[in-house]
């Protein structure tokens, strides 16, 4: 295994604390990167340049980058539990993408892509085995050079598990778990069935054998894991582009895409803004739902607002928000123009600005939920009605004025 | 290699019980032939084209072949009928032959027999036992599990009906539907005629994450005839691992194997062979395994030495001949439900699977649809009849969107009881290979008759409960049943020759060398979809087999 | 209906009169597209996919004869300005189209055909894959991956 610091341990509830911190960003912006690429995709046969078989093979490549995202948002979660249980709370915040190679010690770039040979390739090379040399990954996943790999291999998700795992196993375990820092979220309220209640220094390490198995795989099977499937993405992708030259699953796309102004705090070298007046609006919105949704998830994970009631509708509202409105207004994304340059679409900015945490007052965090759905229902909606929008905003439009309505319609009936 | 020309193992059969054999044979460093009838036929993505282009989207409609009508004909795949059926109530359920077998278009349902279908006789008074309890194959039913990728809920089917698990299933639950959530919570928790109703999960062989090299389930929602990505299990799965194995197994489809022929001392010798151009071969093993499902492997001992057929002293050879009778009953909901959208099924009612009533009435397993209602009427239908109204453009799509998105079914199963003159037995008329075709009876029981006027009540009992309206039940007359496509029976095991076809390992009784395996080999049908419980006993038989051919010399 | 129905008839609705208005394209492919949108209440139809099923549809004994007939009277009905009612009449209603319109819905819901001996064919796997059937109930082809694993715990996207 190569390490910056291969003896490294962790030995202190704060370095922990900071690991944890910096799995969660990880774990976050990677979610984003993979749905990126996933909304990015062809969905039907008239868009054009792709016959019913390639089809297929575009649905399959989206649904497994889905659920792959989609435990990229377990392991966040997860990540949440374990801050819980050791005294933290669930970290959120993350930088505007693109991010810089040297931000995280993983020496990649965490960039917002369309699908494509490069993107699959370093989504693999960001979770590669750590026991693997940059010689075999090179192979296994088509690199043209191994220096590709050595760049991104000084440091890997793995890795910085493991380092979190030495924290886990070196500091005493009365010591490191909190007796009042018990509440956790279970798969009952997340629709993470292999999410893990971490009690002790046990429930711990599976929480963290959990992460590592499913994103870079065992020492024995690196194939049902993200490496292995984005490997053998890389693989059908290539092949599928030797039978037919010019094969373009994915949508003319632009990279890190933003809708706000250069002077904008957050607002990182190398975004590209879009310049579409009702695009921007579009993009605008997805943040707005995206922020809600983790302003939600924020609210069900503290540890400190332990109510079940209100967690599992918070908890659910948040899961629709994501599978019902944010997938769909990613995917629209990709089909409205960025404006400059002309012929290009736009994407999902998944901007992380001015949040603000929900208060741990119950009824007064229910009332600005109520508050903010509304604000941005009004926006969707006049949108989703605009003779430009694709189906998937529409849709998304009408889910969101639909679900707003419910969760009205539920407070009324309680007050 | 095989030694002199002997295979240590020629299996009959690339289907599910077969390849699994194949494939730990080969593993283990044993020689293997396997025989296939039928053929590999076209990649996985030309058969979902067949299966688009097709008017009848029939379980058999990717694998129609041309070729195969002609040389492994099937009742899906034949010049007119396969089937000669002699009584009123036809046997109904089809197969496959092909490699993969009839897998190809499982729906993947892999809940297991519980302890009392192994003692239906002892508890109950009718049917026989099973020369094996649950206890005993429980450890196989794990280990088949793990081989076919089951996803479920261990915590939900731990201890039901009173098998209890010592495995974990190697997935977490396929995710049950909108519909089924909204059922559940409409239904609450109720009582009927004393039977406390709950919804579970259904065990599947589908998968619910990356696995085997195989991705998560995608919802392409035709599990039935074909899965585009491969998500539900397939025996392909294990042809293609047996052919990787540590002693890579020999696959040679298209080979008709037409009959067995036995030495002096009761072994079987040969395995008789014709390839789809024409030749006819000869294959020896020192054991030999036939897993060519349970019409065709009943077939081929009844084609097999004198008029008797082969291992068949008992003369219980294509007796027993079992299917799951199935009805259903549809209602539309006061709120759409959905369907269409991911597995056809994702949840089932286990209530009835057991209970005293099983003395007089068939014992019955439900599922919960996920596709609107199902067989018994296409959304096609709702469009046809909507149109013949005059309706179209928008009001059109919205009253087909009000009726189809409302329409939700529960399907059951009923067991069969085993009866000698439920049977295979060789027809007069030929196939066009010159093979006599399979002549088939089977009555309908009361037995049966009883357990869908029990099911019918419980159902009008949920539709009720649900608010459900618009209800509609088949069949509207018992003999009007659907098929499950569970064939069972035919080789039943038993604890001795003069009753029964083969032992609790699944060998002959009567060759020494000679297996079958499969749901062939089940003494009675339960309530389980039966490919679980046959890979479990195939999983039990495999450790017999390979200390026969160890003591065989050749 | 719920809101989501409602939001894209209205804007279906409004588009198709759009298109009414300025008399936009008169080739008789675009004639016969907007004559689908009006009989299936989809107003972003295929082109090429229109231009594949009048070709089948020409083929075909049953509405051979009456095609051309079917898209004259629509284009003569589009000229003095039409309504649902007179849409209606002269040609949903009309005795003379009585083979020929149920076929062309069908075609494009379920991208099959019956003909008058009662024996289904489905055109092809590109149109099969592109039935609009499954979209109007809120699914997805039959074949074709929903999205991806458990998107059938919620209620749908579309």
């Amino acid at each position: 295994m190569r390490t910056a610091d291969p003896g490294r341990q962790v030995d202190t509830r704060t370095e922990l604390l900071s690991l944890l911190s910096d799995a969660c960003e990880l774990e976050h912006s990677l979610a984003c990167c993979y749905l990126y690429a996933a909304f990015s995709l062809k969905q039907e046969l008239s868009e054009g340049g792709i016959d019913w078989k390639q089809l297929q093979q575009i649905r399959l490549w989206a649904s497994q980058l889905y659920f792959i995202a989609s435990q990229e948002m377990l392991h966040l979660a997860q990540a949440w539990n374990l801050l819980a249980a050791i005294g933290g709370t669930p970290y959120f915040i993350r930088p505007a993408f693109p991010q810089d190679n040297d931000y995280y010690p993983l020496g990649l770039p965490l960039r917002l892509d369309p699908f494509g040979v490069e993107t699959i390739r370093r989504f693999a090379a960001f979770e590669r085995p750590a026991d693997q040399e940059p010689e075999a990954i090179q192979a296994l996943v088509e690199f043209d050079d191994v220096s590709d790999v050595a760049r991104f291999a000084f440091n890997s998700v793995g890795e910085l598990y493991g380092l979190i795992a030495s924290g886990l196993t070196n500091i005493p375990e009365p010591t490191l778990f909190l007796p009042a820092a018990g509440f956790q979220i279970t798969a009952a309220l997340v629709d993470f069935p292999a999410l893990v209640a971490v009690r002790d220094r046990e429930s711990a390490l599976d929480a963290v054998g959990m992460i590592t198995s499913q994103g870079e795989g065992t020492p024995t099977d690196h194939v049902d894991c993200h490496f292995g499937v984005f490997k053998s993405i890389v693989g059908e992708l290539r092949a599928a582009q030797g039978q037919t030259p010019g094969f373009a699953p994915a949508r003319n796309t632009i990279s890190n895409p933003r809708y706000l102004g250069d002077s904008h705090a957050g607002v990182t070298d190398g975004s590209t803004l879009i310049t579409d007046a009702y695009t921007s609006t579009v993009a605008e919105q997805l943040d707005a739902v995206y922020v809600l949704m983790l302003r939600l998830l924020h609210y069900v994970f503290d540890r400190g607002t332990a109510q079940t009631d209100l967690i599992g509708k918070f908890s659910r509202l948040a899961l629709e928000l994501m599978v019902r409105v944010v997938k769909p207004l990613g995917e629209a994304l990709t089909l409205l123009p960025a404006g400059d340059p002309i012929g290009r679409t736009a994407g999902a900015p998944f901007t992380v600005q001015r949040h603000v945490p929900l208060p741990l007052n119950g009824a007064d965090a229910a009332t600005i939920v109520g508050e903010r759905l509304h604000e941005i229902g009004a926006a969707l909606d006049s949108a989703g009605r605009d003779v430009r929008a694709p189906d998937q905003l529409a849709h998304a439009a009408a889910n969101f004025v639909a679900l707003e309505l419910r969760y009205r319609t539920n407070r009324s009936m309680e007050q | 290699m095989p030694t002199n020309g002997v295979y240590d193992a020629v299996v009959i059969g690339a289907g599910v019980c077969g390849a699994i054999t194949a494939w730990r044979l080969g593993e283990a460093g044993q020689s293997v032939l396997l025989l296939e009838a039928g053929e590999w036929g076209p990649d996985r993505v030309e058969l979902v084209g067949n299966f688009a282009r097709a008017a009848n989207k029939s379980p058999g409609s990717p694998y129609a072949s041309v070729e195969g009508q002609q040389h492994a004909p099937s009742p899906e795949n034949s010049v007119g009928p396969y089937y000669d059926q002699i009584s009123p109530n036809d046997y109904r359920s089809t197969y496959e032959r092909r490699v993969g077998g009839t897998t190809w278009h499982w729906l993947g349902n892999v809940p297991r027999l519980i302890p009392s279908d192994f003692r239906l006789k002892s508890t109950y008074g009718v049917g026989v036992d099973w020369p094996i309890s649950y206890d005993d194959l429980e450890p196989d039913y794990g280990a088949a599990e793990q081989l076919l990728g089951v996803s479920g809920d261990h915590d939900q089917w731990d201890g039901l009906l009173g098998a209890h698990r010592s495995t974990r299933f190697p997935m977490t639950k396929i995710w049950q539907s909108y519909s089924d959530q909204k059922v559940i919570a409409w239904l609450g928790a109720p009582t009927f005629e004393g039977v406390a109703i709950t919804v579970n999960s259904t065990p599947q062989a589908r998968n619910s994450q990356p696995y085997d090299g195989r991705p998560p389930c995608a919802g392409n929602s035709i599990c039935v005839p074909i899965c585009p990505i491969g998500a539900k299990y397939d025996a392909t799965v294990h042809v293609k691992k047996a052919m990787l194995a540590r002693v890579p197994v020999e696959l040679l489809d298209r080979a008709v194997v037409t009959k067995l022929e036995t030495d002096a001392s009761g072994r079987i010798d040969a395995v008789v062979y014709k390839t789809w151009a024409g030749e006819e071969r000869t294959a020896r093993g020192k054991i030999v395994v036939i897993a060519a499902h349970a019409i065709e492997s009943a077939k081929l001992l009844l084609m097999s030495g004198g008029p008797q057929g082969l291992a068949n002293r008992s003369d219980q050879v294509g007796r027993n001949l079992m299917d799951h009778l199935q009805g259903v009953g549809v209602a539309l909901t006061a709120e759409p439900v959905f369907g269409f959208r991911g597995p056809p099924t994702t949840s089932g009612i286990d209530a009835f699977r057991d209970g005293q009533f099983r003395e007089k009435s068939a014992a019955f397993r439900m599922s919960l649809g996920n596709d609107g209602w199902g067989r018994k009427e296409a959304p096609q239908a709702a469009l046809d009849g909507l149109v013949k109204q005059g309706r179209f453009g928008t009001e059109l799509r919205a009253q087909l969107a009000n009726h189809v998105t409302r329409q939700f079914r529960i399907s059951y199963s009923t067991e069969t009881l085993p009866r000698p003159d439920n049977r295979v037995r060789l027809s007069d008329h030929l196939d066009p290979t010159g093979l006599p075709r399979p002549k088939l009876s089977f009555t309908l029981e009361d037995y049966n008759t009883a357990a869908f006027e029990h099911a019918e009540r419980a159902m009008t009992f949920i539709f009720d409960q649900i608010g459900a309206t618009d209800t509609a039940f088949d069949p509207v007359s018992p003999e009007k049943y659907s098929p499950a496509g569970h064939i069972m029976g035919t080789c039943r095991m038993g604890r001795g020759p003069t009753t029964s076809v083969v032992d609790s390992r699944s060998r002959s009784h009567d060759h020494p060398n000679l297996f079958i395996v499969g749901s062939a080999t089940f003494p009675t049908s339960g309530t389980a979809n039966p490919t679980l419980t046959a890979v479990a006993l195939t999983l039990r038989a495999i450790p017999k087999m390979r200390r026969i051919m160890k003591d065989i010399v050749t | 209906m719920d809101a989501k129905s409602c939001a894209r008839t209205t804007r279906s609705l409004g588009s198709v009169e759009r298109r009414g208005s300025v008399h936009a394209g008169t080739s008789v492919n675009q004639l016969f597209m907007r004559l689908s949108q009006q009989l299936t209440g989809f107003d972003d139809l295929s082109s090429s996919l229109a231009e594949t099923y009048l070709t089948f549809l020409r083929a075909q004994p049953e509405v051979a004869a009456t095609i051309d007939d079917l898209l004259s009277e629509f284009g003569l009905l589009e000229r003095v300005g039409s309504d649902l009612q007179r849409f209606r009449s002269r040609i949903v209603e009309n005795e003379r189209f009585s083979e020929a319109i149920p076929r062309i819905i069908a075609i494009w819901y379920t991208a099959s055909y019956r003909s008058a001996n009662g024996d289904t064919h489905i055109v092809g796997a590109e149109p099969y894959f592109q039935a609009l059937l499954w979209p109007s109930i809120r699914a997805h082809t039959p074949g074709l991956s929903g999205g991806y694993f458990g998107y059938w715990a919620y209620p749908p996207e579309n």
